[in-house]
């Protein structure tokens, strides 16, 4: 079950209960010294022996402890909660990504995925980037995941849709300043999803990641291709050969693993292989969705429940049990 | 019909007052087991010194019980959820608007500014009503031929102005040279039937007829069917006549036939309005602007939960309770 603390501005005062608590105890110590002191041996005798006295000391520090939660508000979602996070999927369409070691190119493979998600991702909203050398807007967020699909459908390696084509090579630092600035725009923070095979050129992408995670984003890497790398298809005339470079030789493209694991650690993120199925919709369970909904609950930007009562009942009804433990047996 | 909406202190969850009859019994037990009074006030102590005065400390002797008393009523208190209940002002709702822009190459007449194509006016305009509509969400669909999808609805107000400033005409006798408003007014109703908007409204900004969904043509949306489809889905339809027709070869003007857009904007319960000019559009916006005027939610409220102050008191007085049984004051446990 999902829940989390909405700490109350005065917080801090919670942290006092354990330090009353142990005042209670030294005082309660301290007088039992100071009756063993007067009275010696004759105590047991004129009072009873002492009994459920640790019982006592634990049921306190129990009732404390749940007070103390309860005073931090635990909240669990209500009926008109949105939980989903805000994503901003930034797919790397450089003509790396048309290497064919994915199936068939490391862009299908991207786009397979991304599909999948986008069918997983009820009550999300998404805005899709593509970059290469530059960065293009393809959608805002929307919450309408058909029209992402869609739209996603007209990219392709080398190109964003209507023929219309990007500068070469690949800038992670700037898709990631891109994608900040369009969730800050519509006052959000969300997660920034970089699909790419990682070859970052410009070299700023940490830098990037995390300007990103002070304005409250996390980045995520899924990297795509093999780390021995595979020649660049491209299609010419209608017959396809292989991308070469200035001297005639073919390029070779790799996954830079170690580039883009250190770009989701600067993010707080996580890197992922693309080359597992579900990426993107394990990404999506067991890491997106559990974080936004912890993020929104403690935010109160959302419908919760308060569920307070429970811990001060539980702290209620230990101080009732303390209360009627007898402290001399007789 | 409007709720009426109680403010001020309340209780949220008075069941949990009858912890009280627990708390009495809790007292009730510990109140038996409270030792013997100090020896100096014991009966066997007075029989031998009857004429000994009770001291404030004797007549205080059972106070614990009563701070222990306060303390967890406090506490019962703090779980029936006190609450100050404040109102708020209604939440504005917002609506979906999508624009269906037509960018046939007809739009680069100068007839409504002749500094400026209908295409320029337009978009100017356009984002003129867009930076007005601040609750709405606002989509756009672009169309010639073929209708683009340019933008789903969003919030991101920015970014749609941004897109709007980067349509462009299609080439002149180019291969999508033509005017798909069925299509594209099909595709718009496509993305707006899928929201849970409480109001959807499509503007149609077009300076011509359709003649992509000809009489001949197949598998082609006639602007029609497009306006059934977005009444059977609860859209409205404004549709903009942009211009004052077609410009022949001698320089004259010949109105377009307007009745297809006119019947669509009809039968899915919007307006047609005729912009022969900038003024006229401006105003045509400004209209629309009126008619899909902003609704307001059912004010709502404000809950501030008061239930850490009865706890904190509650703490508060079982750690008092705590000290006087051991100081001076205290019994002898």
């Amino acid at each position: 079950m999902t829940w989390a603390v909405q700490p109350p501005s005065w917080w801090p005062v919670v942290l006092l209960l354990p330090v009353a608590l142990g005042f209670g105890i030294w005082l309660a110590r301290r007088s039992k010294r100071q009756l063993r002191q007067d009275l010696g041996l004759r105590e047991a005798i004129l009072c009873g022996a002492r009994s459920f006295v640790r019982t006592r000391a634990a049921l306190a520090g129990l009732a404390v402890f749940a007070i103390g939660f309860a005073l931090l508000r635990p909240v669990t979602p209500g009926k008109e909660a949105q939980l989903a996070p805000d994503v901003v999927l930034c797919v790397d369409v450089s003509r790396s990504m048309a290497a064919g070691d994915g199936e068939p190119t490391r862009f299908d493979t991207v786009r397979r995925q991304v599909h999948a998600l986008l069918q997983e991702g009820i009550g999300s909203r998404f805005a899709l980037l593509a970059f290469a050398g530059d960065v293009q807007r393809i959608s805002p967020l929307t919450a309408d995941r058909e029209a992402i699909a869609w739209l996603l459908d007209e990219l392709a390696p080398g190109a964003i849709g209507f023929g219309a084509s990007m500068a070469g090579g690949t800038d992670l630092g700037k898709a990631i300043e891109y994608a900040a600035q369009s969730l800050a725009r519509v006052g959000t923070v969300g997660e920034l999803l970089l699909l790419t095979d990682g070859e970052d050129f410009a070299g700023t992408a940490e830098r990037a990641a995390q300007a990103a995670i002070e304005q409250g984003h996390r980045v995520h890497c899924i990297g795509y291709g093999s780390v021995a790398g595979s020649k660049i298809v491209i299609e010419r005339d209608g017959e396809q050969s292989y991308l070469q470079d200035s001297t005639g030789a073919d390029v070779i493209t790799r996954l830079d693993v170690d580039s883009l694991r250190r770009v989701a650690v600067a993010g707080t993120g996580s890197f992922v292989p693309g080359h597992t199925e579900n990426a993107l919709v394990d990404l999506w369970r067991r890491q997106l969705v559990p974080f936004s909904a912890q993020r929104r609950l403690a935010a109160s930007d959302t419908d919760v429940l308060q569920r307070f009562a429970w811990p001060l009942l539980a702290g209620l009804l230990l101080l009732m049990l303390r209360m009627c433990l007898p402290e001399r047996s007789r | 019909m409007i709720a009426v909406i109680e403010t001020g202190w309340q209780w949220r969850e008075p069941m949990w007052f009858l912890l009280s009859f627990l708390v009495v019994v809790v007292l009730v037990v510990r109140w038996r087991q409270r030792p013997s009074v100090a020896v100096a006030a014991s009966p066997m102590w007075q029989s031998f010194e009857p004429a000994l005065p009770t001291t404030w400390c004797q007549r205080l002797a059972g106070m614990p019980v009563w701070l222990h008393a306060a303390a967890l009523l406090l506490m019962v208190a703090a779980l029936a959820r006190p609450v100050f209940v404040e109102s708020e002002p209604p939440a504005r709702l917002g609506r979906d608007v999508l624009l269906c822009f037509d960018r046939s190459s007809s739009m680069a007449a100068l007839d409504l500014d002749p500094a400026a194509t209908r295409l320029t006016v337009g978009k100017q305009l356009a984002a003129e009503f867009l930076a007005r509509r601040r609750d709405d969400r606002l989509g756009m669909v672009t169309f010639a031929r073929y209708a683009d999808l340019v933008c789903p609805p969003t919030t991101d107000h920015a970014a749609v102005r941004e897109l709007l400033g980067s349509v462009q005409l299609v080439d002149a006798e180019g291969p999508e040279d033509a005017t798909a408003i069925g299509a594209a007014v099909g595709m718009a109703a496509n993305l707006l039937q899928r929201s849970y908007a409480t109001g959807k409204v499509i503007v149609l900004l077009t300076d011509g007829e359709e003649n992509v969904a000809t009489a001949g043509a197949q598998n082609q949306i006639a602007p029609l069917h497009a306006g059934q489809w977005c009444r059977d889905h609860g859209i409205r339809v404004h549709a903009i006549a942009l211009g004052r027709g077609e410009q022949s070869a001698d320089g004259t003007w010949r109105a377009v036939d307007t009745s297809a857009i006119q019947q669509l904007a009809k039968i899915s319960g919007g307006r047609f309005f005729p912009a022969p000019d900038a003024a006229a559009l401006r105003s045509v916006y400004a209209e629309i602007d009126r008619l899909e005027a902003v609704q307001f939610a059912e004010p709502g409220v404000r809950v501030i939960e008061w239930f850490a102050a009865p706890t904190l008191l509650g703490l508060l007085l079982f750690l008092l309770a705590h000290c006087w049984r051991h100081s001076r004051w205290g019994v002898m446990p």
